[in-house]
């Protein structure tokens, strides 16, 4: 059974990761807690929907739109209302309440156009999954592993050696002595929320295919995503898929020998042992 | 007062003003005819698709029991599963809306408004299975029934299907705990053991460890006891999983959705609930029925037959002449044998009834009644 | 009979006046990023329903629910008192969901998602407030004496050493107060009144779940310290009153049925959003926080 656990741990890791990895790559940037990163997952697997499943576009056609959308639509939501904030000097406070405002908002315009109703897109086709070292995993799962992990290195290398990721990071250390340098903070906000929407874009489209689409998954999603991101040191992208995995394993290895009714309680208290003992995170470095 | 907090304070109270008198205006005259029932619903948040069928139910009985003139009128609440919120809107219904009878879902708002229905002296009809519910008071009613007869049902199914050893996958709620309470009663009493018995949150979505522990206690029967998309994803995990024991499961599940996300892996699932499908003899029921299948293209569900019903047996109180809340109480406690979708309607002095449970299953992607 | 309406939405206005003042205390007077405000709130309403279920008299369960969740937010103290700003934040968040978790999960003691039913309505010297004017009136004064000793509080020299902690920590230490001794009671006194919040509302509602104390709930609460001003006892006041009235107007619109819930959540995000964006002080705010 050890394997099949371990590929349950896995399979989950990889789902908060794909939430954390762009939920903290927003945060390492602009310093602030964007919840609505969780309801831009869900609009991105509506978007993936009303293309595929209602339109009828060709799937990957669908697919590469919906990724595109998310970039933008992520760039929008920086432009419309936290921008603004920034402008009038608003805390991070105010900016962590007006992303729960704006998570309400967006999953009340769920409910409004696709109903209540869980949606499915039903591209896969159920059956019995793989046999893999005596455990099983289905075809979407291994390509949500190898997504996962793809992301781990690709944003390992755009922060440490693209042009813009290596700008973005300056902001996220100092931004004072980055605009003095002649790096505009507000553009690379801009890019960092172009790029973590885009990530949310592809956990929408894995996660819609996995678990079906209602309007309130983005809060459950992030929440888990939040959770492994502090695990794993929130400022660090790295750090927070770590975490999503450690998550994952904790959880599942968990309710094998406790209750499954347990497993949010373990999530949180895994969460607050390492808020005490080490609130910096397994990858984040000390202030 | 500094100037922006003295507009917006201004702004609200416009608001609220201007909201009022649109209120007022826009309300229709209350002839002596029309009595108003407020239905406090989950209609936001992760409930809301239960929300949304129960708001069906009620409107597919109004348009028919208006048809000639408007006798009964409903006014939705939001609830968001929040308790201050449906506390909220059943002091606005009550007191100025005037209501005579409520409706509420969702076992935990239901608690919630229950103190304030009896004080008042309305009508409460709670559309959940909380064991003892209507004892809270006299004008406490459910058309439910109590979820431990479900859970006992498929306990008998079982037994005679010889089983001897079953697993349990529960949602942790009032009714999904009474129905996981009712089958074990009944399987262990007759020398057989429930191998393993889990519950799961609302906010879960993959069952694949539970369904793992499930696989090494090795049952020759599964019982998932939850809502219809949680026990659609816990069939297609299993079935993914290699798991193909037999499944049973309760009522609510049979929605589009369901069968969406369990696609052909739905096939031969049997689950028991107390609707009346197609043995039904009252025809005005039957149009329903097709009337409902038409219209959300998914047979009518648990959710919005037992609405339904409950506006169509008020709708003929209230046709006697009957207009307030105690005097509906006393005509409801009358009722014998209404007939109904999700079963005949007939109170015990409690305010509960008790309805037959009969089995289903789902033959080429249609729900239909279970055949040996 | 408008009258119970209003009384209803005022013993709310009341509840989270006690909320929104002590969260005033630990965010707006001393800085804290307090997150843990709902946890706090939810270990009173838990105390408080549980003692009174079990036949302890009103003057026992409400202040036991004040004590309780004071230690709980002298125990969060000691761990955070080094943490600043935003890990702060999180881990005061963090632990509500903890508190949020427990609640779920130790049905033992708490029922879990099923909840407390049929918790009494107060009863002092052999009267009970079971109606809901005199509810008002045992609200009314418990607002009154939390707003007075908070009041008293703030303009204390404790009170502007508090202030001093907010605004320069380092130089607080080097005048020699215990910075983190201040913030620890501080933490301590906010958690005791929203604690006697959480027993209130658990006696009013007479029936509580772990879902009235979600981050959801939270906002609301924060919102108001925000949009009232942060360290102003006057802007919270009135931000309570707006912010508690603000969604019921939405309830007279007549929206066609299909659509009514959606549309008031969306109106109601909008609104906090607006005045979010154009009020981010809000209306008496003096200070910021980093």
């Amino acid at each position: 059974m050890f394997s099949q656990l371990f590929i349950n741990g896995l399979i989950a890791g990889a789902i908060y990761a794909l939430v954390a990895s762009g939920f903290s790559l927003i945060y390492s940037t602009c310093k602030f807690i964007h919840f609505a990163h969780g309801a831009v997952v869900a609009v991105t697997a509506y978007i993936l929907y009303l293309f595929f499943s209602l339109l009828g576009l060709n799937f990957w056609l669908a697919v590469i739109l919906t990724i595109i959308f998310a970039g933008f639509f992520g760039w929008l939501i920086n432009k419309i209302l936290y921008k603004k904030l920034r402008k009038r000097k608003a805390s991070n406070v105010i900016l962590l309440i007006a992303s729960v405002g704006l998570l309400i908002l967006l999953e009340s315009l769920i409910l409004l156009f696709f109903g209540a109703d869980v949606k499915t897109i039903g591209f896969i086709k159920i059956a019995k999954g793989l046999e893999f070292l005596g455990a099983i995993i289905t075809p979407l799962q291994i390509v949500i592993i190898i997504s996962s992990f793809v992301l781990l290195f690709l944003l390992f290398f755009f922060t440490k050696k693209s042009k813009i990721g290596k700008a973005m990071r300056a902001v996220a250390d100092n931004r004072d002595v980055a605009e003095i340098v002649g790096i505009s903070a507000e553009k690379m906000f801009s890019w960092s929320f172009i790029i973590g929407s885009a990530i949310a874009g592809i956990a929408g489209i894995l996660v819609g295919l996995e678990q079906n689409l209602e309007p309130t998954m983005g809060t459950n999603l992030i929440i888990k995503g939040f959770t492994g991101a502090i695990i794993g040191g929130i400022g660090s992208v790295p750090g927070a898929i770590l975490g999503s995995f450690l998550l994952g394993f904790s959880e599942n290895f968990g309710i094998w020998f406790l209750p499954s009714g347990y497993k949010d309680a373990i999530a949180f208290i895994i969460l607050f042992v390492f808020l005490l003992a080490r609130p910096q995170g397994i990858l984040g470095r000390k202030k | 007062m500094n100037k922006t907090a003295k507009t917006i304070l201004w702004v609200v109270i416009i608001v609220i003003v201007i909201g009022a008198i649109w209120y007022g205006v826009t309300r229709k005259p209350t002839t002596e005819e029309v009595i108003k029932i407020g239905a406090i619903l989950p209609l936001t948040g992760k409930n809301a698709s239960y929300g949304e069928r129960t708001q069906r139910g009620i409107e597919l009985a109004l348009e028919e029991v208006n048809k000639e003139e408007k006798i009964i009128e409903v006014i939705y609440e939001d609830s968001r599963g929040d308790l201050k919120e449906a506390a909220s809107a059943a002091q606005k219904l009550i007191n100025i809306d005037k209501v005579q009878v409520l409706f509420s879902q969702l076992s935990g708002v239901s608690q919630a408004i229950a103190p304030i229905a009896q004080e008042n002296k309305i009508i409460l009809f709670g559309f959940t299975s909380t064991p003892g519910f209507t004892k809270q008071g006299d004008y406490i009613f459910s058309n439910r029934g109590d979820a431990t007869n479900i859970g006992k049902r498929l306990g008998e199914f079982a037994i005679e299907k010889e089983y001897k050893k079953a697993a349990i996958v529960y949602l942790n709620n009032e009714t999904h705990k009474g129905i996981e309470e009712g089958f074990r009663e009944i399987f262990e009493n007759n020398d057989r053991s429930v191998v393993i018995s889990e519950l799961h949150e609302k906010t879960e979505t993959d069952f694949r460890t539970i369904l793992t522990k499930i696989k090494a206690a090795q049952p020759q029967v599964i019982l998932f006891s939850s809502r219809d998309k949680y026990v659609a994803m816990m069939l297609v995990q299993a079935r993914e999983l290699g798991l193909d024991q037999q499944v049973l499961s309760v009522q609510g599940i049979d929605s589009k959705s369901f069968l969406e996300i369990a696609q052909h892996t739905a096939e031969g699932i049997i689950y028991a609930q107390t609707i009346v499908y197609e043995d039904i003899t009252n025809p005005e029921l039957q149009e329903t029925l097709k009337e409902h299948q038409n219209r959300y293209g998914e047979p009518m569900s648990l959710y919005a037959a037992n609405s339904y019903d409950v506006v169509k047996l008020l709708a003929k109180i209230v046709k006697t002449g009957i207009k307030t809340s105690p005097a509906i109480k006393i005509a409801l406690l009358e009722t014998r044998d209404f007939p109904g979708i999700s079963g005949d309607i007939t109170f015990d002095e409690t305010g509960n009834v008790h309805k037959e449970n009969k089995l289903f299953t789902v033959k080429n992607g249609q729900f239909v009644p279970y055949e040996e | 009979m408008i009258s119970a309406y209003f009384i209803h939405l005022l013993i709310l206005i009341g509840i989270y006046l006690i909320l929104a003042i002590s969260l005033q205390l630990s965010v707006g007077f001393t800085g804290l990023l307090n997150l843990g405000h709902i946890a706090f709130y939810c270990v009173g309403a838990y105390a408080s329903a549980l003692l009174a279920l079990n036949g302890f008299p009103f003057w026992i369960y409400f202040l036991a629910a004040g004590f309780l969740a004071m230690i709980f937010g002298f125990l969060l103290s000691i761990p955070t008192k080094k943490l600043k700003g935003d890990y702060l934040a999180l881990a005061t968040l963090g632990f509500s969901f903890v508190i949020y978790a427990v609640a779920l999960n130790w049905t033992g003691l708490t029922r879990g998602p099923l909840g407390l039913p049929g918790i009494p309505r107060p009863t002092l010297f052999g009267f009970t407030f079971s109606d809901n004017v005199s509810f008002l009136i045992l609200t009314f004064i418990i607002v009154l004496i939390s707003y007075l000793i908070i009041k008293k509080i703030t303009i204390s020299p404790f009170g502007k050493v508090l202030e001093a902690t907010r605004d320069d920590e380092l130089a607080t230490r080097v005048l020699g107060k215990n910075t983190f001794k201040m913030k620890s009671i501080s933490l301590a006194t906010s958690a005791f009144f929203a604690g006697l919040a959480g027993s209130l509302y658990a006696s009013y509602i007479t029936f509580i779940d772990p879902s009235s104390f979600t981050l959801l709930q939270l906002i609301p609460v924060l919102c108001i310290v925000i949009i009232g001003g942060l360290a102003s006892l006057k802007g919270t006041i009135i931000a309570t009153i707006i912010l508690v009235l603000l969604p019921e107007p939405l309830r007279f619109i007549g929206f066609p049925s299909s659509i009514v819930g959606p549309a008031r959540q969306i109106i109601y995000g909008l609104i906090l959003l607006l005045i979010l964006v154009y009020r981010p002080k809000g209306f008496y705010g003096k200070v910021e926080l980093e």
